[in-house]
């Protein structure tokens, strides 16, 4: 990169802008025509200066926002194609682990709530479901779970 | 319970998938998958800042503080309300959104009241699953209160009222409004506002003082605060006493983490709000599980954390977007702003590994109390689940142990004691299972399970006046509706010790308590004709028919009984009816569970659950043969069938398959004869 001319970038900008502690790269990287931007800062990086301060009026909420944020440069996308990358991935992440689940059989109070609750073995409960109670009070596996419904009048100390 | 918005889900999963898990670990994951993505979206419209975005929601998605909420099915709720809390905080976000991305700015004139009544709406939603999404005022009012501070660093109160003052007239009545809605909907229908009854167990704060309740609180908080930064010992227990009681604000662990995190969260409200905003976030999402304002089901618990985590994720990445920044202003080689980035990309690594490893935990009840054990041994609880998982395995001698453990952690807990009194004569100790159960009794005498338990005992050392005495002393402690197995395990008893008119007294009490149960008919029926009086029999027989043509039990009855009267051709019809199809079906469903616990060998828990599955799909054959009709006696008689099955299947029962009493609804089955496991 050429220093000289990024330098009178970098000290341009804030003033044409209104932003401070900017980062130049991200500002390349979200202009509508970074190869353009590159041409003209070879050839003359007060038209380079122009061409950046234009794209950043234009973004300026959002870089406002990136200015503080150093990692966003490592993104090479634009920024709505950048969240649907990060949404994807994220969902792709938490997905992947918690894939080994997927095997695990009921435990705990899943037994109370899924394998004895009598309510949820007939779709009937659409209809009262706002007006009646919906299941049992769960007391995470207290012992009662595994092998009655009545509740447990004991475990007083 | 109140939560109808997930026991629907459950409806569904049920419709789609029956009794198989898989369908509803698969739900759950891909909850946690959306929550995850909406957690980033919560995060840039709070900061606009993608890279703090990413790596807070990179942490919400791999932290294995989220492997309780995630991979148990119960766990939906925590994952459901996020859902609905996140959603109704980014509508509100983005209503309100300065961006020039944003949906709101510019579209059209009904965006902004639209994106209003989508998050209001979401935010009831939120609450049908969990009431604790009550906290979403609370996070609105805390991101409009980051709003003021991201265009005045310092605001007075007056510039804080001013930019408040318009949300909290205007939008913020109308969340209140339903969450007020919800809360008299729910004592409505429960017809309670809290709990009603804490398991003291579970929660040892149900009989402690308020001075005590908070500072113990505010160590949980503290311990909670270390589990999010530090998940290396998780557990899925913290009930008694494995967080002793707080009594001392000077105690190191009931302040200092709080203050610590205080201390942070000040110093940082200007270079970092954002580390500021997160830990308050964590505070508002954890208030209503705090036991501080009103007491819930448990001390401590990990799924709980599940929404305020996103407070800590926050934070967490603040810090390393700090020093990133700070770094990058050094003159310093290129890499060294990328350390902390990358300090935080091996936590995440990390995170991402443990939560593989807790997954398995995770799989199996034994799995998960074993686990448990070792991370909270000093959990009364853990050691009772821990015996209750080893005795379905067979492993009575382990499940032994880890009763004695947990009563030496709680000597007066009832539980344990009684489930050892059960282990004991499941395993023939009568001697050692006779003070078992008195001990049991000792603990609690209004239970009526040790009383009929020893009753056994007794009777299997032939002291029968003992065992007749303690059987009274069982029907004399039962609460009424439980009266009726009782009832039946008298009778049983006194059948089969030769006198049959006692039998069929207690036996009428029985029928005359639940006059609609088939399997109290059939029971008098039998005595009936054993007895000689056919004519009754004839009664109680044909009685069963009316209550459920296609038993073909009381087919069979009614054939012997005609064949006694004399009266062939009709015993023959009825002895013909008995193997029709239909009754053939309903007669297998209720034997075959229990001639499978009985002879088959098989462990409890594969029997139960083979039962079950296969009353569900023969319930749905039943109905099929017999034109869908609906029987008078509810499918859940067949469903239960791994326990309730036992009622009819008159075979001799091995001592260690021991109990049997399912109810559901109000219907009464019993198996007379057996020990008696758990309240009834």
């Amino acid at each position: 990169m050429d220093q000289g001319a990024d330098q009178a970038i970098k000290g341009q900008l804030p003033d044409q802008i209104g932003l401070q502690n900017c980062h130049l790269d991200q500002v390349v990287m979200r202009s509508p025509k970074p190869s353009s931007f590159k041409r003209a800062r070879a050839a003359d990086p007060a038209t380079a200066v122009r061409e950046v301060a234009a794209a950043a009026r234009r973004a300026k909420p959002e870089l406002r926002a990136l200015a503080a944020d150093p990692l966003a440069s490592i993104l090479p996308f634009s920024l709505r194609v950048a969240h649907i990358w990060a949404v994807a991935i994220l969902s792709a992440v938490a997905l992947a682990v918690f894939l080994n689940s997927l095997g695990n059989r009921f435990v705990t109070d899943d037994r109370l709530m899924i394998e004895q609750n009598p309510v949820i073995r007939d779709l009937a409960i659409l209809n009262s479901c706002l007006t009646a109670p919906t299941g049992l009070e769960s007391t995470w596996m207290a012992c009662i779970g595994l092998f009655s419904l009545s509740p447990m009048p004991s475990t007083s100390p | 319970m109140y939560r109808p918005l997930l026991v629907v889900t459950y409806a569904l999963n049920f419709a789609v998938s029956g009794l198989r898990p898989f369908g509803y670990h698969l739900v759950n994951i891909l909850l946690h998958a959306g929550n995850s993505a909406l957690v980033y979206g919560v995060v840039w419209q709070l900061f606009r800042q993608q890279g703090l975005a990413v790596l807070a929601a990179a942490a919400f998605a791999l932290h294995p503080i989220h492997t309780e909420a995630v991979a148990s099915v119960v766990g939906r709720a925590e994952l459901l309300a996020a859902t609905f809390v996140l959603i109704a905080w980014l509508l509100y976000l983005q209503r309100d959104a300065g961006s020039t991305q944003g949906f709101a700015q510019g579209r059209s004139p009904f965006a902004r009241p639209l994106l209003l009544v989508g998050s209001i709406f979401s935010f009831a939603l939120a609450l049908l699953s969990k009431e604790r999404a009550i906290v979403l005022p609370g996070l609105l009012l805390l991101s409009d209160g980051l709003r003021v501070t991201q265009r005045t660093p310092t605001p007075s109160l007056a510039v804080l009222w001013r930019a408040l003052r318009r949300p909290l007239m205007t939008t913020y009545p109308a969340y209140l409004a339903v969450a007020g809605g919800f809360v008299l909907l729910r004592s409505a229908v429960l017809g309670t506002l809290t709990m009603q009854t804490i398991n003291w167990v579970l929660n040892p704060l149900a009989d402690a003082g308020y001075s005590t309740r908070l500072l113990t609180a505010a160590k949980v908080l503290g311990k909670y605060l270390w589990l999010l930064l530090v998940p290396l010992r998780l557990s899925a227990d913290y009930s008694y006493n494995q967080v002793p009681l707080a009594t001392s604000v000077l105690e190191p662990d009931v302040l200092l983490p709080l203050l610590g995190a205080g201390a942070v969260a000040w110093l940082l409200r200007r270079r970092a709000p954002a580390v500021a905003f997160g830990l308050l976030a964590f505070l508002v999402t954890l208030v209503p599980v705090s036991n501080i304002f009103f007491l819930i089901g448990s001390i401590m618990a990990e799924r709980q954390l599940y929404l305020p985590s996103f407070g800590l994720c926050v934070a967490l990445a603040a810090v390393v977007v700090l020093a990133t920044e700070r770094l990058a202003t050094l003159y310093a080689p290129r890499w060294v702003p990328s350390l902390p980035v990358g300090a935080f990309v091996l936590l995440l690594v990390f995170y991402a590994g443990k939560t593989v490893d807790r997954n398995q935990v995770w799989a199996t009840d034994l799995s998960i109390w074993r686990a448990t054990t070792e991370t909270s041994p000093n959990s009364a609880k853990a050691h009772f689940s821990l015996a209750w998982a080893l005795e379905e395995t067979g492993d009575l001698e382990g499940a032994k142990h880890a009763l004695e453990r947990a009563l030496r952690i709680h000597p007066g807990w009832f539980d344990p004691q009684h489930l050892y009194g059960v282990i004991l004569s499941t395993q023939g100790r009568w001697d050692e299972a006779i003070d078992a159960h008195r001990a049991s009794i000792r603990l609690n005498p209004e239970v009526p399970e040790p009383y009929y338990n020893l009753a056994r005992a007794y009777e299997m050392k032939g002291m029968l006046s003992e065992a007749r005495g303690e059987l009274e002393r069982a029907v004399a402690a039962a609460l009424p509706r439980d009266k009726t197995l009782l009832y039946l395990g008298v009778g049983d008893f006194s059948f089969r010790h030769g006198e049959p008119s006692d039998a069929e007294r207690w036996f009428e009490r029985a029928t005359r308590s639940y006059p609609d149960d088939v399997n109290l008919h059939l029971y008098l029926g039998k005595v009936y004709w054993k007895r000689g009086r056919l004519a009754e029999a004839n009664a109680a027989f044909e009685r069963a028919l009316q209550l459920d043509p296609s038993s073909a039990k009381a087919h069979q009855g009614l054939g012997l009984v005609l064949r006694d009267q004399g009266r062939e051709a009709e015993a023959r019809r009825s002895s013909s009816l008995q193997s029709n199809r239909g009754g053939a079906l309903r007669m297998s469903s209720v034997k075959r569970p229990a001639v499978e616990l009985l002879h088959a060998g098989c462990t409890r828990d594969s029997a139960r659950r083979r039962s079950l599955e296969d009353g569900g799909r023969r319930q749905s054959d039943a109905r099929g043969v017999s034109g869908g009709r609906q029987t008078r006696r509810p499918a859940s008689l067949i469903r239960g069938m791994g326990l309730a099955g036992l009622i009819i299947a008159d075979q001799p029962a091995p001592a260690r398959i021991g109990v049997v009493a399912q109810r559901y609804d109000g219907e009464v089955s019993a198996p007379p004869g057996r020990l008696m496991r758990s309240h009834v």
